[in-house]
């Protein structure tokens, strides 16, 4: 009997398994519960696929941007709020997946592990989540934009907080137009440009090449460059400048943002070292913005020949980038080469992370630089009482017009606030972003 | 209104209940069950007529064969690796041929189907031949024993009983032995008593298993020690044979003289005129 | 002619052992399950989780309470009697039974009020078997004389079961008799186990799994054409353990396991409907509108009760397809909140415990057998269930003992709960007494 009562154990390693079964489950629970109870399966939350009850979305003034009325969801009442929000803000479908609808429905539910979303059912009121936007901010630059596609982003380069994020085409979430899937006018509705979006940098990416410069060409604030209107390459081909601007210098060139004297500067760093100025400066990266992953620019130069080379260091080739980045990258030239990675959501917890992406020492030459070409280009009347410092950039587009682009920052270090506008196929950057930089930052600086 | 708010406040409050109450009604009987104690105390022997070993059957089902993996492993060349299975039934033990080549015999006649084994059968497996035992009959003497110490000694630790009399008495201690079976006292009035059955005796009993001269128990300073006199039936502290020299009685110590059980008291209550 | 010197010193060791155990004993003081508090904290319970269903109840309301008063009525007399005529003391696993079907039957009862009654007589049923059992599993003579008749039956359900079958939810595996409809492959599980416990003797006379073997096979294959297939792999571990407390032949077993993982393979392969329905394991959440439909509600409404639930009555996943059956054990953490989950499906793990305990030390190998049988067999159901709707295993739609709605598995469970309350020779004073006089 001895024999037979020891297979017994078998029954051990049965229990063992349902054990570590039951502790899989658990531990399941305590790391995706979450994400679980949250989910649009969750009819005590969504009813059709749509949020039904939640928390208040509240602006930075308590301007209330989201709220459940009984079991309905309804949104800001001026239609302009809503359509200049709807990105950061989210829609009740979670089609727009960088919304705080979606991000933040942990929060918006008020789930915890312990007691679940009891709370919620019980009270029929999720948290109230307060996000770092400026509602009439926002409404004030979607008007800038004027109906054209594009994004807007504004943040304090000091703390993180973004005050103002656009990105249009949009859609008024109180009157959803039916036939949105066929237009062409609302192409990528969804997506928000300023987080997800890519887009060829065009001029913006001087600065990226001034600091690839400054740190790896000795001698180039002694250099001179002569631009004959083009340049021509070694495998043949030609790099054509906006203008002939004669012999110029390294800051003349950054001023008159010369083609020409880009492209030299790019093929004599060469492939590598444009690459590795690019990485460091957050190419490749995607930054955690509340929850939110960021789209990854690119920068690739492989295989390039000369000329290729040549056209990227003026941010056209295959180079993209993400409008965040690139308002990070303003804001880091601004503060001494770091900058805090952006956030939108007051309340979620986030780690403190600050990017060093440029050198200290760089960043003020650049900085310098920029600020001339306020100066010397727009005039500080655009930016009154900012110290204001920009570029401009137009990215040529194959087969349409040119994207117009503006990033800015302000010097002044009661105002530090960075900005980025871009208007797809909107034209000249001077032209077009500049005037709408200029609105939006006037109307901040007044709102404050 | 009022009853609106007990209800909410019962409603509110019986989720944290039920999990506690679930908590509580499953963690306690399962640790119940988890932590139960088998005694199973069962067991035979079987002794080789041969040698006198004593082969202990330990567990309700004995497998009995030359297998390693058997209970009881025999090395006989006569019994096959199977052989037989001795197992404890309602009705008492019973021995089972498992298709052996050689056969079981009990009492020297081949088994068919499964038989009772009594107290001291013999039992062969082919040539090997045993005696069967069951530990039991044994045992139960010796559980009687012990049965009856317990209750002694729970006798001795309740307030004792002494017939009251009438007159000014006077309450006093003395040491004294109390008879478990009739809960009769004998008082030790000297510093050194002989108990046994002669009427020489300090202390005389009438039971057939004490000796005459059976035991001696005496005072040393403030300690009571007991010492056996050559008693045949021997004489036993708290189940235990005290053999040679002697020992220290305390109060509530069991004394067995020849199976008459008694229980020492030091300090046991009289009243005297 | 001496016997084994190892085995002998082995023996004295497990004999000094012994005495040491009983010694230990003898100095502590005897511990005895208080079963009439453990009933008052379960009658508690159960009335705190009534309540709502009765305010509830609205028109059922009579009848609710009525099933109600008469469960907890019967379950009172049952102790009372188990203690005044069957001089039951350690009544623990009755009291994890009552509490798991009172859970069980309130939950039932609070999704339809019509299966309420359904329900109770259920337990009814499922309480008389268990006593039943008891009462022939007393002696090892019953049993073996009552082998051969059960496995006919067995058998012979099933393929009646087959002849006329009709499908519920892709199996073939109710029979219809007038109002009632009953499920013979789960009162075949206890016949399984029922026929595959064997005494010592029995084992050691026919040394070869053979005819056991086929027994199974018929099983088995029975409920491979019916299509139940979390039956059927219920059945074939059930079988793996049993033929291995028999015979411990671990080459045997293995080439019998890799021919049915062969076979599994092969039915995948020639039948691809049948791999499509579990297509959705792992991808529940790509497939949540269809094949993974059930498992992310009971993923999403377990999380959203937290420890301690949304409270009886509010929760919805009540609202999906078979939330009284498969999906009951979401529907408990929902309501009732995890806490009181996973006490459902943790004390089983101790009852195995128990089990494996009880095995070691039966009086015959038939009640280890039993004992490791049943336990491994609520153990394997009860993975296939609660991980099934998890999504941590395929969903085979199996019902978790005790809470599911469902006669026959109701039965089943009580019936599996009585082989391994026979294996513990409390259950039974008489024998217990005979021993120690």
């Amino acid at each position: 009997m001895n024999t037979v009562t020891k297979r017994a154990y078998v029954l051990l390693a049965i229990i063992l398994a349902f054990i570590a079964g039951v502790s899989v489950l658990g531990a399941e629970f305590a790391l995706k519960g979450e994400t679980w109870a949250t989910s649009r399966v969750n009819g005590h939350l969504y009813s059709g696929n749509e949020v039904k009850i939640a928390g208040k979305i509240l602006d930075r003034n308590g301007v209330v941007l989201a709220e459940t009325e009984g079991s309905k969801r309804v949104f800001n009442s001026d239609k302009t709020v809503r359509m200049a929000t709807l990105h950061t803000v989210g829609d009740t479908y979670g089609y727009i997946s960088s919304g705080a609808h979606t991000v933040c429905r942990d929060m918006l539910t008020g789930y915890s592990f312990v007691d679940g979303i009891y709370t919620l059912i019980n009270t029929g009121e999720g948290k109230d989540i307060s996000l770092t936007i400026d509602a009439n901010l926002c409404a004030e630059a979607y008007n800038a934009l004027g109906g054209k596609k594009g994004a807007i982003g504004v943040y304090n380069y000091k703390t993180g907080e973004i005050v103002c994020m656009v990105s249009a085409p949009t859609y008024d979430p109180e009157n959803k137009p039916a036939d949105m899937d066929s237009k062409d006018e609302y192409e990528a509705v969804y997506m928000n440009r300023f987080l997800n979006g890519l887009f060829t940098p065009g001029s913006t990416f001087k600065t990226v090449t001034t600091v690839a410069a400054i740190e790896n060409l000795s001698d180039i604030q002694n250099r001179e460059f002569n631009c004959t209107g083009e340049l021509g390459t070694a495998q043949g081909g030609k790099i054509i400048c906006n203008k002939t601007h004669g012999k110029i210098d390294f800051g003349t060139a950054f001023t008159k943002s010369c083609n020409s004297a880009y492209a030299e500067m790019g093929i004599a760093m060469g492939a590598d070292t444009l690459e590795s100025t690019a990485s460091s400066i957050g190419f490749g990266r995607s930054f955690n913005v509340s929850g939110v992953n960021t789209a990854k620019s690119r920068f690739s130069l492989d295989g390039a020949v000369e000329i290729d080379i040549g056209w990227a260091s003026i941010g056209q080739y295959t180079t993209l980038i993400n409008p965040l980045h690139l308002m990070m990258v303003a804001g880091s030239v601004a503060s001494d080469g770091s900058t805090p990675v952006p956030y939108f959501v007051v309340d979620k917890k986030r780690e403190e992370v600050t990017e060093q992406l440029i050198k200290k020492s760089t960043a003020s030459q650049v900085r310098t630089m920029m600020r001339n070409n306020v100066i010397n280009n727009y005039g500080d009347a655009l930016f009154p009482d900012m110290s204001f410092g920009g570029k401009t950039g137009t990215a040529q587009v194959a087969g349409e017009a040119s994207h117009a682009w503006f990033m800015g920052f302000s010097g002044d270090e009661n105002f530090p606030y960075a900005i980025v506008v871009l208007v797809e196929n909107g034209g000249g950057g001077s032209d077009v972003a500049v005037p709408i930089a200029s609105k939006v930052m006037k109307e901040l600086k007044n709102s404050l | 209104m009022d009853f609106e708010f007990v209800f909410d406040f019962i409603e509110s409050s019986s989720r944290y209940l039920l999990a506690g109450l679930a908590l509580l009604i499953i963690g306690s009987c399962v640790f119940s069950l988890v932590t139960r104690h088998f005694g199973s105390r069962v067991g035979s022997y079987l002794v080789e007529t041969k040698t006198n070993k004593k082969i202990p059957l330990t567990r309700w089902e004995n497998s009995i064969g030359r297998s390693p993996t058997c209970d009881v492993i025999l090395t006989n060349a006569t019994v096959s690796r199977f052989h037989a299975v001795i197992s404890k039934r309602r009705t008492g033990w019973v021995v089972a041929d498992t298709g052996s080549r050689t056969g079981v015999f009990v009492g020297g006649e081949k088994i068919g189907k499964p038989v009772k084994l009594n107290h001291g059968d013999k039992i062969s497996f082919g040539t090997a031949r045993y005696e069967f035992f069951d530990v039991d009959v044994d045992d139960l003497e010796r559980e009687k024993e012990r049965a009856r110490m317990r209750q002694a000694r729970a006798a001795a630790r309740s307030p004792m009983r002494v017939p009251t009399r009438a007159g000014n008495d006077s309450v006093g201690f003395m040491p004294a032995l109390i008879d478990e079976a009739s809960e009769k006292a004998y008082v030790l009035g000297c510093d050194s008593c002989i108990v046994g059955r002669s009427p020489e005796c300090d202390i005389k009993l009438r039971y057939p298993t004490v000796a005459s001269k059976h035991t001696k128990i005496y005072k040393i300073g403030n300690s009571w020690f007991i010492e056996d006199l050559g008693s045949t039936t021997g004489t036993k502290l708290n189940a235990r044979t005290v053999s040679a020299g002697r020992r220290r009685l305390k109060s509530g110590d069991i004394i067995s003289l020849g199976g008459a059980i008694f229980v020492f008291n030091e300090r046991y209550k009289i009243r005297r005129k | 002619m001496a016997t084994n010197g190892n085995g002998q010193r082995r023996q004295s060791q497990t004999d000094l052992m012994q005495q040491a155990a009983s010694k230990s004993q003898s100095s502590k003081p005897k511990r005895h399950f208080r079963w009439m508090t453990m009933l008052l904290f379960a009658t508690m319970f159960q009335l705190i989780s009534m309540m709502p269903v009765m305010v509830n109840a609205e028109e059922s309301e009579l009848e609710i309470a009525t099933v109600f008063g008469g469960f907890i009525l019967v379950e009172w007399l049952y102790f009372i009697c188990a203690r005044a005529f069957a001089k039951q003391r350690a009544t623990e696993l009755e009291i994890i039974a009552f509490t798991l079907s009172g859970v069980g039957l309130v939950t039932v009862a609070s999704v339809n009020p019509d299966y309420a009654l359904k329900q109770f007589v259920a337990i009814l049923i499922g309480l008389a078997a268990f006593i039943i059992l008891l009462a022939i599993m007393r002696n090892v003579e019953v049993i073996s004389a009552l082998r051969i008749p059960v496995a006919v039956a067995a058998v012979g359900l099933l393929g009646v079961n087959l002849v006329m079958a009709e499908t519920v939810n892709g199996a073939l595996n109710w029979i219809t008799l007038g109002s009632f409809s009953i499920q013979p492959s789960e009162l075949v599980k206890v016949a399984f186990i029922f026929v595959g416990a064997a005494t010592l003797e029995k084992l050691q006379s026919t040394q070869s799994l053979t005819r056991y073997l086929i027994f199974s096979l018929g099983c088995v294959g029975a409920l491979f054409l019916m299509r139940d297939f979390g039956t059927a792999l219920i059945f074939f571990s059930t079988f793996l353990v049993i033929a291995f407390m028999r015979s411990g032949d671990i080459k045997t077993i293995g080439l019998i396991s890799v021919a049915a993982v062969l076979g599994a393979g092969l039915i995948i392969y020639f039948k691809p409907y049948v791999a499509s329905r579990f297509e959705a394991y792992r991808h529940v959440w790509e497939y949540a509108s269809e094949g993974g439909y059930q498992q992310t509600r009971v993923l999403s409404y377990s999380a959203s009760g937290g420890f301690f639930g949304l409270g009886i009555g509010n929760g919805r996943l009540r609202n999906v397809f078979a939330s009284t059956t498969d999906l009951i054990f979401g529907v408990v953490c929902e309501e009732w909140g995890l806490v009181v989950g996973f006490c459902v499906i943790l004390c089983f793990a101790f009852v195995a415990v128990y089990a494996l305990r009880l095995a070691r030390h039966a009086r015959s190998t038939v009640y280890s057998i039993a004992a490791v049988a049943s336990a491994a067999l609520l153990l394997v159901q009860l993975s296939l269930n609660v991980f099934g709707v998890t999504d941590l295993l395929p969903l085979t739609g199996v019902t978790l003992p005790f809470v599911s709605r469902g006669g026959t598995s109701m039965i089943c469970s009580w019936a599996l709960f009585a082989f391994i309350k026979s294996s513990d020779i409390k259950t039974y004073p008489i024998l217990e007494k005979q021993m120690d006089e």
